[in-house]
């Protein structure tokens, strides 16, 4: 089918489901409801990105880019102040982030805050680093264990089967490692250690047995299945230049997983650049009926309407389109009668780390470029294990690598020696870097500026929100551990850093828990089918759901969640429930 | 190699430099915020040329540009591959700083060069351009050892080289003949074997 015949603009027509984003989230729901016959529209305010078509920078070498990959500094004042800050950020996939002039928010006097955005048919889907892994057990069960937050209403066996069944279809890469702490994925096969990172390997597990060191899962296919390769994805060519976008389909995004199956059920049709601006209400039957829209290009509003709504628009933009719904019954967002809405965002906290020098394995060198490295999984995964001064953990990213001449540009020489020496290999580097926890607090919170609106009209988001004394100790502790963790197994010239005062809340782009599942309606907006407490065909199944953060990347939750909402609700739809 | 000797400024840099890639492996945001743009300009976008140094920069003067050329050809000289002055690092230079770099960074590299030009007058009564090829290669080792230059201008100095060492091995010769370029890997091997004179890899996932 035809992408193009499925581009719809005005239409009279009234849908079974709208879905609002098609990022990570918006791709699952829109696959999974038009599988099941449902007549879908996805509604994404950003332009049209064709996989393949789309993607101009894929495959250019630095030397074709005016400035290297680098970004011109008048551009990045003027339109990506907030968006730069991403290390993922150059002039080879710029045009995949958000346009900080289009797109400002404020903060907060004293607080900071780090939104890195995607807005484009894919959303972040295109970008992100696709690092896999599933909750826990103990992770469901955290808020309850230690008190902070509410509890999860739903467990790790609740969502086990989804990820089961995501897993299989997006090709999730991994070693099946049998941790309780990390559940093994339905994994194609793991990419390999370096030898460096093997020995070490060996090493922690004799002197940390309770911290395994395992290969990074990621959303690549290390090893096609004959099913993605029927669908037209392939074997990862170890490139690592996925934020570019990628032809060979290899990771996971909307464009190579979920958009085209939804396409060819002849069940879906998109909007872009369409706005969503806020949900239509109708008090009477207590039930949205569909969403008001303003045009990108020529700010002319529109509606369209559906029978049930999911929002899928990321944690944020979700959140911004809730609490611009007012309504007579919901004059603080729609289905905030908690008024927790806003409340209890999280991110992740990425700010501590060290890393040192290995000595030997000189003759011995990497070929291909790893989509992913080394993880170290969280160690303190229940109250038993928690240090005396802070609760919860983090887990440990990282990897070995060896030098060349980025690092070797610092050093002294002149002439064809040095010339030389920046051509050969340096030597071997570890390191390992915090990916932590981060409490749910309903001080942290993120609203509607009273006044600031953005060239649409839509108000400004507003964000109040700040590591607390918990992330602070955590990523204190994380480096002095990880300085000892090296310096045990002999690595050189150790450097820790902590950087919890350079890098604000949103850096890690893991933005979380804004309107919350739970069990009771006073102090959640969901049910554990992320389906609002409030009006029962209104859905969020982002991230926007989650009661605590864990330590894993979120986005194989938001998948596993998304697919269990939309079984749940064509199933209540069937019933007529809905 | 051992490294675990004390901690010069170079090591440290380069020790952030290795941090700022740990953080890529893992996709942390704030890892790039090291590098920093302040400072705002504009210019064309620009494209290599053979005559980089026959008229006025962006931001360099002619005779700036010569120094510069001269100093790229110095500190990369031609050897079984081109030298980064063949390559235009000195034209890349002027237009990097132009659209990439505050004013204070672009006087830095202003202020270096002179600073080379009035060092070469002074010892040698003539301008670098002028200098025997071993000659300017002195000039630029006393300059990194601190011989008749101050520890401010060693700092200089190595912001300028760390431009003109990107500058080249992001140019197509660079990348693809210093280095070598594997635009497709076509998968990774943890383990390949590697003796003292093995390339580097030319193809990265960030520069
Ligand atoms: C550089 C980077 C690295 C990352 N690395 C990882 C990783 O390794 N592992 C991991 O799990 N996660 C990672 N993430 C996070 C991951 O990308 C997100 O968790 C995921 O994309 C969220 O899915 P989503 O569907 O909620 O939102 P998105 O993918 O952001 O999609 C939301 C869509 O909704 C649209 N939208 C927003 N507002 C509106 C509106 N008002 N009207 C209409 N449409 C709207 C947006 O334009 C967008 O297209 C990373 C992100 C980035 C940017």
């Amino acid at each position: 089918m035809q992408l193009n015949d499925i581009f719809i603009t005005d239409t009279r027509e009234e849908y079974d489901v709208i879905i609002v984003g098609s990022g990570v989230t918006g791709g699952w729901a829109a696959k999974e409801f038009t599988e099941r016959g449902f007549k879908t529209l996805m509604i994404e305010r950003g332009r049209k990105v064709e996989h393949r078509k789309d993607y101009p920078t894929e495959g250019k070498g630095p030397w074709e880019f005016p400035e290297r990959t680098k970004v011109n500094n008048l551009l990045i004042e003027q339109q990506y102040k907030q968006q730069s800050r991403s290390y993922a950020f150059n002039d080879t996939t710029k045009h995949f982030f958000g346009n900080d002039r289009d797109l400002p928010y404020s903060t907060a006097e004293g607080t900071d805050f780090n939104w890195i955005r995607g807005n484009q048919l894919g959303g972040k889907s295109l970008t992100w680093h696709r690092q896999s892994y599933r909750m826990s057990e103990f992770d469901f069960n955290a808020n309850k264990a230690d008190g902070h937050g509410n509890d999860w209403p739903i467990r790790y066996t609740d969502l086990k089967p989804w990820y089961s069944y995501v897993e299989q279809h997006a090709g999730i890469s991994g070693n099946r490692d049998g941790l309780p702490q990390l559940p093994d994925s339905e994994s194609l096969p793991p990419f390999e250690m370096n030898s460096v990172e093997k020995e070490i390997q060996r090493q922690f597990a004799q002197i940390y047995p309770d911290r395994p060191m395992v290969i990074g899962r990621c959303a690549h296919l290390s090893v096609p299945t004959e099913y993605h390769m029927q669908h037209g994805r392939v074997m990862c060519q170890a490139r690592d230049e996925c934020q570019k976008g990628c032809s060979f389909g290899a990771y996971f995004s909307t464009q190579s997983s979920t958009l085209p199956f939804a396409a060819a059920t002849g069940n879906l049709s998109i909007a872009v650049d369409s706005i969503v601006h806020s949900l239509i209400y109708d008090e009477a039957t207590n039930r949205v009926r569909g969403v008001r829209v303003i045009d990108d290009n020529d700010l002319s509003t529109r509606e369209y309407f559906a029978k049930v709504v999911f929002m899928c628009a990321s944690t944020l933009g979700t959140t911004q389109i809730m609490l611009n719904s007012t309504s007579k019954a919901f004059p603080n967002g729609i289905a905030n009668s908690s008024g927790v809405l806003g409340h209890y965002l999280m991110d992740h906290c990425y700010n501590a780390g060290a890393g040192g020098f290995v000595e030997g394995y000189e003759d011995e060198y990497t070929s291909g470029r790893r989509p992913t490295g080394i993880y170290v999984p969280n160690f303190q995964y229940e109250p038993s294990r928690y240090k005396k001064h802070y609760v919860r953990g983090y887990a440990l990213g990282g990897g070995a690598s060896r030098g060349d001449w980025r690092g070797k540009a610092h050093g002294d020489g002149i002439g064809a020696d040095f010339k030389t020496s920046l051509t050969r290999l340096g030597s071997w580097y570890f390191g390992l870097y915090a990916q932590g926890e981060m409490l749910p607090r309903f001080e942290n919170q993120v609203s509607l500026h009273p006044t600031k609106k953005d060239k649409w009209g839509m108000p400004q988001l507003h964000f109040n929100v700040s590591w607390s004394e918990n992330e602070r100790l955590m990523m204190e502790d994380c480096a002095q551990e990880c300085e000892g963790m090296l310096k045990k197994i002999g690595v050189q010239n150790i450097n820790s850093f902590v950087s919890t005062d350079h890098n604000p809340p949103g850096s890690a782009i893991h933005e979380l828990g804004t309107a919350r599942m739970g069990r009771d309606k006073k102090e959640s907006v969901l049910n554990g089918y992320n389906q609002c407490h409030d009006i029962p065909n209104l859905f969020v199944t982002d991230g926007a759901s989650y009661c605590s953060s864990a330590t894993v990347n979120p986005s194989l939750t938001f998948m596993a969640l998304t697919v269990r909402a939309v079984d749940y609700c064509a199933k209540e739809m069937q019933q007529r429930r809905i | 190699m051992s490294a675990s000797n004390n901690n010069t400024p170079q090591q440290l840099n380069e020790r952030r430099w290795f941090i700022k890639r740990l953080g890529q492996v893992i996709g942390a945001t704030g890892a790039a915020a090291l590098a920093t743009t302040a400072g705002v300009s504009s210019a064309l976008a620009y494209t290599p040329r053979p005559d980089s140094a026959a008229k006025d920069g962006a931001v360099l003067t002619k005779e700036q540009l010569i120094t510069l050329r001269d100093v790229c050809a110095t500190v990369l000289p031609k050897t079984d591959t081109p030298s980064a002055a063949d390559v235009d690092c000195h034209g890349f230079i002027d237009h990097q700083l132009s659209q990439c770099h505050s004013v204070d960074e672009q006087q830095l590299v202003v202020d270096i060069l002179e600073a080379i030009e009035a060092q070469s007058e002074q010892v040698h009564n003539k301008p670098f351009s002028a200098l025997t090829h071993a000659q300017q290669t002195q000039l630029l080792v006393d300059l990194e050892a601190l011989n008749g230059f101050v520890a401010s201008q060693k700092v200089q100095f190595k912001f300028l080289k760390q431009l003109l060492i990107f500058g080249y091995f992001t140019s197509e010769i660079g990348a693809t003949q210093a280095l070598v370029y594997q635009a497709v890997p076509g998968g990774y091997k943890g383990s390949i074997p590697a003796t003292p004179s093995t390339r580097s890899w030319g193809s990265l996932n960030y520069y």
